[in-house]
């Protein structure tokens, strides 16, 4: 009797198991030449369109460097990490990989990350803006030495900027953007009743209402609108009247259906969406809004300016807490640290962040990359201005001391202690916020003072001393150990 | 001409349902190909303004969706292909009257259905990375196809047992031994349950996106379409038109698949029902 369905699907598998199809594995490097070295670099195919240019950019580099052959492997942003890790585990780890902030910090812990000073030339560092290398404040140095090297302009991820449509601006008779949180109130009510229900004027960003950290970040240290503590004193301050008022403001907002219906449940990238669309006319954000609100609309006015300040008076500026955030790190693993080095060097070079800049319009690391050019686009000029007048120097505990760094990292490890649920449900519940901020800054003490008898235990520094930057006033540029 | 009326008014009824129900479907057939800027700010119309094949090919090209697919009829055939022989030749074991302990493996079995694949996913990824089968899908297929078979077992174990003794005896009588009379005899009988287990699996497996994330992890050029998709997720924004065509290359392989073989499912399932 014949089976023939049965034979058919063996057949089938084993003749896809023998023309390559990744049945039982092979060599990943069978594709390389055999006087080639090969170097496996590890990045997130972002922004999209990013897959496409990376690979002309190093089959540029392998042009240039005819003994090396670059593989690349991609992954998701959520899974980078776990996956670089589990590379690392199967002993197959990359010999560049893509590790940013805390991500870094991660595997550093591991022991995967190669120190680059062996590397590093004085050329090398002056494509840097003069100072923004300093082991003290660079972001990209742990215990005096160089770990990471970065893509991004070192302000772009600490800038916020508010956006505003000027045609719904001036609809409502308004003819330029809110310079304090109370016309900010008092202009998103009136556009959003000349709306009626077609647009709106303001809306947080997303639904965990960064907008609330955002807003507050020009009324409080930074410390205290990112995680509660305000450093110049290392002791919890959720309850600070600012930061109150921040979440208080959106409460008000919300409880008179000014902002728009849903940001609950949107997405990080919903506002710029909606703001595109012409349904959103005001909100804070972070810079990278801007590009993709032109790609959506380029004919939308779109305004861009700093956010606006509490009305009693700016009581703090934006941090700026390192020079850089981290990105390529090389493997401490990696049997080609030379060759390595050199697609690493090339990935921080002029004309890759020339490329990069021009692609994506994304600010590089290496100003003179596109500083000329960004100086002729509004935007972007616009986003300089911002940054220029809004962003200051700012202590950052993580690079300051091994016991900053300790602690910061057990207060990232608990997300739970952070304002950030009880100001949303604040906000959408219509409660007072005070109480909630008070009941936190209690936990906070109370896991400060676990925290640091922990550390004090295991023979390791950590305490509120490390959070602790008493002469630092957040209206004027910090001087680390000045 | 009352019940006409009254049919007619159901279908009125239930057509504006249907298209509610299909709506998502062709939402994302009608996203793939048009532009992001009308697809993120083009509302709800189906037909594209200026249709564009660039998100089929992004898809398929720079986002590795014809690795990925290749990848997927490997891994979705290996595991059918496991299942089946695994699943069969257990089903008949089970089926035969006067094994020993035969109640409690049946229970034990039916016990694993209820253990979510998150608990064993560990000890599992080792036991395949001890075997050495940690750089290939085959590694995978194993993963995905060990829990995919408690359901087919019991669909074998079912049919097997409804099969007249006699036939067993003349095959016997006939010379066959056990694995003769298993491969030659009962197995061809059970070809609606080959069928429908085929298919069940077949559609598991290709749509299968924890095991294979788990196992592609550290080796993305074994990644199958469920896994692939991700890729289109950056840190900060989504190429939801690109990933609208990834849907796309995903399922229209596995409907086209279902359709061909549908009469085949149900007929097994009625069959497995039936015995």
């Amino acid at each position: 009797m014949k089976i023939r369905p049965a034979l058919a699907v063996l057949t089938g598998a084993v003749a896809l198991a023998l023309s390559g199809c990744n049945l039982v594995g092979g060599s990943s490097d069978s594709g390389a030449a055999a006087d080639s070295v090969t170097v496996t670099v590890a990045l997130v195919p972002d922004p999209p369109g990013a897959s496409e240019f990376y690979r002309q950019q190093l089959d540029e580099f392998e042009k240039a460097n005819p003994g090396i052959t670059v593989k690349v492997v991609e992954n998701p942003s959520d899974q980078q990490l776990n996956a670089v890790e589990l590379m690392f585990q199967q002993n197959r780890a990359p010999d560049v990989f893509r590790a940013q902030d805390d991500g870094m910090d991660r595997m550093a812990a591991r022991g995967w990350i190669a120190a680059l000073d062996e590397f590093v030339t004085p050329d090398f560092l002056k494509r840097f803006p003069e100072g923004t290398m300093d082991p003290a404040t660079s972001g990209l140095h742990r215990d005096g030495k160089l770990m990471s090297l970065p893509l991004v302009w070192g302000q772009w991820s600490s800038l916020r900027v508010f956006l505003y449509n000027e045609d719904l601006l001036k609809k409502s008779g308004f003819d330029g953007p809110p310079e304090t949180w109370t016309e900010l109130e008092q202009m998103a009510a009136k556009v959003t009743a000349d709306g009626r229900g077609k647009y709106f004027g303001y809306a947080p960003f997303s639904a965990k209402a960064p907008a609330t950290e955002m807003l507050a970040g020009t009324a409080v240290p930074y410390s205290v609108a990112a995680g509660g503590i305000d450093y110049r004193t290392g002791k919890p301050a959720t309850s600070s009247p600012g930061l109150v008022e921040s979440v208080e403001l959106h409460r008000r907002m919300q409880a008179a259906k000014v902002m728009t219906p849903g940001w609950e449940s949107w997405d990080g990238s919903r506002a710029f969406k909606e703001f595109a669309a012409g349904k959103l006319a005001m909100y804070p954000s972070p810079p990278w809004h801007v590009a993709e609100i032109r790609k959506l609309s380029p004919e939308i006015k779109l305004g861009i300016t700093g956010l606006p300040v509490p009305a009693s008076g700016r009581g703090a500026y934006l941090a700026r807490k390192q020079s850089f955030s981290p990105l390529w790190s090389m493997s401490s693993q990696s049997e080609h640290k030379a060759e390595s080095w050199k697609v690493m060097d090339f990935l921080s070079s002029d004309a890759f962040h020339k490329a990069y800049y021009q692609k994506f319009g994304t600010l590089t690391a290496l100003e003179g990359a596109w500083k000329t050019e960004a100086e002729k686009n509004p935007d972007q000029a616009a986003i300089l201005k911002v940054a220029e007048e809004t962003l200051r120097r700012a202590p950052n505990p993580a690079l300051a001391s091994k016991g900053g760094q300790a602690i910061t990292q057990a207060l990232a490890a608990k997300p739970d202690l952070k304002y950030t649920d009880a100001a949303v449900s604040s906000i959408v519940k219509n409660q007072p916020f005070a109480p909630a901020a008070a009941k936190l800054d209690k936990d906070l003490q109370a896991f400060l003072d676990k925290t640091s008898a922990e550390l004090k235990a295991k023979g390791q520094e950590g305490s509120a001393k490390d959070l602790t930057f008493a002469g630092w006033d957040p209206l004027k540029d910090f001087t680390p150990g000045g | 001409m009352n019940r006409i009326l009254r049919r007619n008014v159901w279908h009125l009824l239930l057509i504006p349902l249907c298209l509610v129900w299909v709506y998502p479907f062709v939402w994302m057939v009608s996203a793939a190909f048009k532009t992001p800027k009308e697809m993120l700010l083009g509302g709800l119309s189906l037909l594209p303004d200026d249709a564009t094949l660039d998100n089929f090919r992004r898809a398929w090209t720079t986002a590795k969706f014809s690795t990925y697919t290749a990848n997927t009829v490997t891994f979705s055939v290996t595991v059918v292909v496991l299942v089946l022989l695994v699943a069969s030749a257990a089903g008949y074991a089970l089926s035969r009257p006067g094994l020993p302990g035969k109640k409690i493996l049946a229970a034990v079995l039916v016990a694993t259905m209820f253990i979510p694949h998150g608990y064993t996913i560990i000890p599992t990824f080792v036991l395949v990375n001890g075997l050495g089968l940690g750089n290939g899908l085959l590694g995978a297929a194993l993963a995905q196809a060990g829990p995919a078979l408690v359901v087919p077992v019991l669909l074998f174990m079912g049919f097997f047992g409804g099969v007249p003794k006699e036939l067993e005896e003349a095959a016997r009588m006939d010379g066959a031994g056990y694995l003769r009379t298993y491969w030659q005899v009962m197995l061809p009988l059970a070809k609606p349950v080959i069928g429908t287990v085929a298919l069940m699996n077949f559609i598991g497996a290709w749509n299968a996106f924890f095991v294979p994330l788990v196992f592609t992890l550290g080796s993305p050029d074994l990644r199958t379409l469920g896994v692939g998709m991700y890729g289109f997720y950056g840190q900060d924004t989504t190429d939801w038109t690109g990933l609208a065509a990834a849907a796309c290359i995903s399922v229209i392989p596995i409907v086209v698949v279902f359709l061909f073989l549908q009469r085949t499912f149900v007929e097994g399932i009625a069959g497995a029902v039936k015995s």
